[in-house]
């Protein structure tokens, strides 16, 4: 199945290349992106990315995605904790494609979306819609969007998992140089919700799989701001508060500076902060007597920080971007990332 | 009940019109949300992969507002 | 008593919401108001064109003039302006004028340079023109009579509609000639 939809992917992309329209407007482009996860202690993911965007009319888009995480872990892996955990994989390559497709009618837009992914032993598939509105000249956007994935482990015994996710947000246009978002995320999955491959060792000796509820829901609620400076730059602030019936409660904070050093160069700084409270049967050590068992590290209290700094060098002639990233994560767990990306846009 | 009434009064404010030709601003990429999409989806996979949280932001608006 | 102030103050603020909204809401229909409507003398302009010569819209008079106000940062704009090249090559004796507002003069030459198109263009950056039609869209297209009244107006560009129905609006003012 998997092979079937990257056999359809690959022709609808040489598809969408030799199509064009009669008057270039020069709003479509192709991307291709490298990342590499440099994941203390001991994790490694190298991502290519692909992505093209084009427009089929001048009221229809379409947009497809694809990239590979190809993951490799040195030894031991999981809770830092006392209560332990240990992996039996080594490596594992994950597949991902997206594609998407949206159209608009007047004030009203309708974007339906479909991602699927596979690894060695999961499955994940799932089809989005959502519909947006805008009034007063435009000046406000009101968005719903549905989506439902069709998860399945299957290391798991009866591994299935399922989330619909509803979403809805409000844009606004304060001035003619600053924007605001408010957003309203909820899901509610039940299934197969822990890792077939994390094992609880009890602090007596022993080990079981970890065991965890059922079902989860969960709701965040986001706001963020777009602001142009006289500089020729802009700044974004965004803040996210979550909570879920895992009873784990966390705030995002987050602040992007652009800035225009030159007409051909773009710098963006960013800074995130994260803090999240843990799941409320975690703990650092089990005896065995209790109900749910995790070692699933993000399922623990911490708090994180993420350092970024990203370039885009524009090569006006040959209509490239240029970019480079670095970003560095920090989790109070004791996780690390340093994140490099390097990748070029040519728009046509 | 404040939250609502500060939401409310905040949004009140876009019924002062923004022109469709005052857009030019706006509609440049580094005033986009998700500009770039490809990396949004990256981001939000890490983030997925190494916290518990998720969600919190819908799609569309801002941008040139053309017809 | 305290009762009663605390349910005055939260009437205050909800009365002090409504007004603020009345205000903005107030401003939405004064704007609206000024907007240049069908029958109305399209204001007159003096705009330089790509070679810098002034171009004044009265100098126009005795033909049928189509106005229309695009961006290169607006893509339906740029869409559009192929299929004004054509209503233009398609009527000689209609004035097509294709006013630019970008605030950088560089980013429309530079789109012309790759899409070069045979309607008069125009340079709007300080947005003066376009605001005293206060158009409610973008693009926004306005065609005038003969005599320079405004007679339609078109808000957006619709591939499968508008082109048609301009040959059809100018063929009526033109006297039923093409």
């Amino acid at each position: 199945m998997g092979a079937i939809k990257l056999r359809l992917f690959i022709a609808t992309l040489i598809w969408l290349l030799t199509f064009s329209l009669r008057f270039a407007v020069a709003e479509d482009y192709i991307q291709g992106s490298t990342y590499y996860y440099d994941m203390k202690p001991n994790m490694t993911i190298t991502k290519p990315t692909f992505s093209i965007s084009k427009d089929l009319s001048i009221n229809t888009n379409v947009l497809l995605r694809f990239n590979v995480d190809d993951v490799k872990i040195d030894g031991v892996t999981g809770a830092t904790t006392s209560a332990g955990a240990s992996t039996t994989v080594s490596s594992d390559t994950r597949k991902e494609g997206a594609a998407s497709v949206s159209h608009t009618i007047g004030d009203w837009k309708v974007e339906a979306g479909y991602v699927f992914s596979s690894e060695k032993d999961y499955r994940s598939s799932t089809p989005s819609i959502s519909v947006s509105r805008d009034f007063f000249q435009r000046n406000t956007t009101l968005a719903v969007g549905y989506s439902h994935s069709f998860d399945e482990d299957l290391n798991a015994v009866s591994g299935e998992k399922n989330v619909n996710n509803y979403s809805a947000s409000l844009t606004q246009v304060l001035s003619p140089w600053t924007v605001m978002q408010v957003g309203y995320t909820f899901s509610d999955t039940n299934g197969y919700l822990a890792s077939s491959y994390r094992r609880v060792i009890f602090r007596n000796g022993g080990e079981v799989p970890e065991y965890v509820p059922g079902d989860r829901n969960r709701d965040a609620v986001g706001i963020r701001i777009a602001q142009w400076l006289p500089t020729n730059g802009s700044i974004h602030l965004s803040y996210r508060h979550y909570r879920d019936s895992w009873k784990i409660d966390s705030n995002t904070y987050q602040v992007q500076i652009y800035q225009h050093l030159l007409k051909s160069v773009l710098v963006r700084g960013e800074y995130r902060h994260y803090s999240q409270d843990g799941a409320y049967f975690y703990k650092d050590s089990y005896a065995g007597t209790e109900r749910y068992l995790t070692a699933t590290t993000s399922l623990v209290p911490f708090t994180a920080n993420l350092y970024g700094l990203k370039a885009v060098y524009t090569i006006d002639k040959a209509k490239l971007d240029l970019e480079a990233k670095y970003e560095k994560y920090h989790q109070s767990t004791g996780l690390e990332g340093d994140i490099y990306m390097l990748g070029v846009r040519y728009m046509f | 009940m404040k939250v609502i009434l500060i939401l409310l009064f905040l949004f009140s404010t876009g019924c002062a019109v923004v022109q469709p030709h005052q857009r030019e601003t706006l509609s440049k990429p580094i005033m986009q949300f998700d500009y770039d999409k490809s990396e949004a989806a990256a981001k939000e996979h890490l983030y997925n992969s190494v916290e518990a949280s998720s969600g919190g932001f819908g799609v569309g608006g801002g941008g040139c507002g053309c017809n | 008593m305290i009762k009663f102030k605390i349910q005055n103050s939260k009437f205050k603020i909800l009365i002090a919401f409504w007004c603020t909204v009345l205000l903005f809401a107030g401003q939405v229909t004064l704007s609206d108001a000024f907007a240049a409507s069908v029958g109305d003398r399209a204001p007159n302009f003096v705009l330089k064109d790509m070679t810098g010569t002034d171009i004044s819209l009265y100098r126009f008079k005795g033909k049928v003039v189509f106005i229309n106000f695009w961006a290169t940062w607006c893509p339906p704009c740029k869409y559009e302006l192929r299929y004004l090249n054509e209503l233009q090559n398609k009527n000689k004796d209609v004035v097509v004028l294709a006013i630019n507002i970008n605030k950088d003069r560089s980013d429309c030459a530079k789109f012309l340079g790759k899409n070069p198109v045979n309607v008069i263009i125009l340079l709007d950056p300080d947005g003066n023109t376009v605001n005293a039609f206060k158009g409610k869209a973008m693009p926004v297209s306005y065609i005038l009579d003969k005599d320079g009244t405004i007679r339609y107006i078109h808000f957006g560009f619709n591939e499968n509609k508008d082109p048609q129905l301009w040959e059809k609006e100018i063929k009526e003012l033109n006297g039923g000639k093409i």
